[in-house]
């Protein structure tokens, strides 16, 4: 059964670019536009396997979305990719604090961001 | 790869940079002239109206930046959703391969089992031949026996004549002998009849197995050459199916070859296409700057005093996400602030 990702971005453009390079790779996805759109979509979804997350987004950016995560009583296991243009320390370290797993800076390159989710991706 | 859009966001963000430059200028040069409150107004509401116009292109900017960006992706997933099936590279594609070639490739298995089934067909008509040939031998050595019934016979006759003789010689007391010897003779004369007979059934029959023989070897011979014949034909054909089999593959190879080379071109466009993202972003905090900057500079106008330096160098770089930003703002210039796809994933 193929295993499930959430995609958060705020950037429908990227939204596609990653859902193109997992869907071929047979992940199935969901997408959602910032961190409260995303956990609505937790409290929907049966079971999330991984989430792939961007940092700056309205409403509520990546960073929040991780902190809230992980209280979620379901979801609060599932790894989280930070996926963004952040590439300054302070902020990667404020991720690893939030609970995310793993830091990309975009542009991402497809075959490293398979190869970071095939890593984490929950059995 | 970023070389373009950096320049475009270089020539939104310059003349803008520069207009807010000339406004702080000319600002700071009327600022001591200036009635503190009164004569603030009309400065702040050109600020705010150039601020909110500024703001609006950068939007729209962002705007059709974002819809060129998705419909030319939108392309080139589609591109590549089909190069996908013509290279066979997603599950329950073609696997790339010309239907053509797989029944090619048929032809040439039955034909090939055809020849098999010509050279069985040659090997059982010679074994038919080889049993009708020693039905040849068996009737050679039926005539032989019947020659030695003959032999036998006539022998046999000698005898009895011989027989008869003495008997005659012996008088009365032979005539018994004579009778017996007569009988003898009888029956050498019909065992002689009926050798000939069987000679001539068995000479009758040879003939006809030798005719026999003679009819199946022409036609062996006959059958052999049509074989030959028809296995040259079927092997230039099986030839001719294979070079074109192994053409067509050839093709299709090349064509996989090229449709993988086309869709790793379409791969590196799409990824080169994430440049929208960081312009957005890049964007996105241009607009939130002249927000501050504006309601800033109308705060220190309202006030009669410039904003303090090292507060605006704050206010102009907050919400810096990419070293693209930093770059230009340190004056190294965006051509040299661009940067590959990121190859590395840093694990907590």
């Amino acid at each position: 059964m193929a295993k499930t990702i959430l995609i958060v971005d705020d950037s429908s453009s990227l939204r596609t670019l990653v859902r193109m390079a997992l869907t071929r790779a047979g992940y199935e996805v969901l997408e959602a536009g910032d961190g409260l759109e995303a956990l609505q979509a937790l409290d929907r979804a049966a079971r999330v396997h991984l989430v792939v997350c961007d940092v700056n987004m309205p409403r509520l950016d990546g960073i929040g979305f991780v902190t809230q995560l992980k209280q979620h009583p379901r979801h609060r296991f599932v790894p989280v990719v930070m996926l963004t243009t952040e590439d300054q320390g302070s902020t990667r370290e404020r991720g690893r604090q939030a609970g995310a797993k793993a830091w990309m800076v975009k542009p991402f390159n497809p075959p490293q961001l398979l190869d970071t989710v095939s890593k984490l991706v929950l059995a | 790869m970023f070389d373009k859009p950096l320049t475009l966001i270089h020539r939104i963000a310059a003349p803008t940079a520069q207009r807010l430059g000339h406004a702080l200028l000319r600002w700071s040069g009327a600022a001591p002239t200036l009635a503190p409150a009164d004569g603030a107004d009309p400065w702040q509401a050109r600020l705010d109206e150039a601020a909110r116009t500024w703001v609006a292109h950068v939007e729209s900017a962002q705007q059709q930046l974002q819809q060129a960006v998705e419909q030319v992706l939108q392309s080139f997933v589609q591109i590549l959703g089909e190069l996908d099936a013509v290279v066979g590279e997603t599950p329950g594609a073609t696997d790339g391969a010309d239907p053509r070639v797989a029944v090619l490739a048929s032809c040439d298995a039955r034909l090939r089992r055809l020849l098999q089934d010509f050279e069985g067909i040659v090997r059982s008509r010679d074994e038919t031949l080889a049993t009708v040939e020693t039905l040849s031998n068996v009737a050679n050595g039926l005539r032989d026996m019947a020659e030695d019934v003959s032999r036998l016979a006539r022998q046999t006759n000698l005898l009895s004549i011989n027989a008869a003789i003495e008997a005659a010689r012996a008088g009365a007391s032979g005539r018994g002998f004579a009778v017996v010897a007569g009988e003898v003779r009888r029956l050498s004369t019909e065992s002689g009849e009926t050798g000939r007979r069987i000679g001539g059934q068995v000479a009758q029959f040879s003939d006809t197995v030798s005719q026999a023989v003679g009819q199946a070897r022409r036609a062996a011979d006959a059958d052999t050459r049509t074989v030959r014949a028809s296995e040259a034909t079927v092997s230039e054909v099986v030839a001719m199916v294979d070079g074109t089999v192994g053409q067509l593959q050839q093709r299709a190879a090349e064509q996989r070859e090229s449709g993988l080379r086309v869709k790793l071109q379409v791969e590196q466009l799409i990824e080169a296409l994430q440049f929208q993202d960081r312009v957005h972003q890049i964007l996105d905090q241009l607009r939130q700057s002249m927000r501050s900057a504006s309601a800033s500079f109308a705060e220190a106008l309202a006030q009669g005093r410039a904003p303090d330096a090292e507060r605006w160098q704050a206010l102009l770089s907050a919400g810096y996400t990419t070293h693209e930003q930093r770059a230009v703002a340190a004056g190294t210039g965006p051509a040299r602030a661009a940067q590959p796809a990121s190859t590395e994933t840093e694990f907590f």
